[in-house]
């Protein structure tokens, strides 16, 4: 599967809002869905 | 998704869109969108990439399975416009519950291959999820 190798522990990220996170931290005490979009437009 | 997110948080889950865009295009898109949904700017497609998602052929674009699924958009009222980042990256969809690790990845071989709300959230429900254990 892919990503299964992969532990979001430890990935940075930067938001919309230009501030930096960590997915483990968005991810706080609920399951994540991450949707990653095609292009804009 | 952005109807059914009322559905996703009473299940526990926490969206997060992710775009190949800068953080202002992405507080436009949002905005322009009304999503309710924090977002992770990603222009230069890195987390793309650890997730393994991949670009599809210039081919595959041009298909006829394509054209005929851009006729339904239309058919819709979804009208294109003119296109930002990567045309050929084809998107996904990860559930990450405990341990952070992923339990359930959806990465289509069309761009138009999206799961449905209802496919995401029974992946939610058999997601182990919770709180990650304590970190050192």
């Amino acid at each position: 599967m892919r990503g299964d190798d992969l532990r979001v522990s430890n990935v940075a990220v930067t938001l919309a809002d230009e501030s930096k996170a960590r997915l483990d931290r968005l991810r706080g005490d609920a399951v994540l869905v991450l949707v990653f979009l095609r292009h804009f437009g | 998704m952005r109807s059914a997110e009322n559905r996703f948080r009473t299940a526990g889950a926490r969206i997060v869109l992710v775009g190949m865009a800068s953080p202002p295009e992405c507080r436009a898109f949002l905005q322009k969108f009304d999503l309710p949904f924090p977002m992770i700017a990603d222009p230069e497609r890195e987390l793309y990439r650890r997730f393994h998602l991949e670009r599809m052929s210039p081919l595959r674009v041009l298909s006829p399975g394509m054209l005929v699924k851009g006729v339904a958009a239309l058919s819709r009222g979804h009208l294109p416009g003119v296109p930002q980042s990567d045309v050929l990256q084809l998107p996904g969809v990860f559930v990450i519950g405990a341990e952070d690790r992923v339990c359930r990845a959806f990465a289509p071989t069309d761009p138009a291959g999206h799961p449905s709300p209802d496919d995401i959230l029974k992946a939610v429900a058999d997601c182990p999820g919770g709180p990650a254990p304590p970190r050192p």
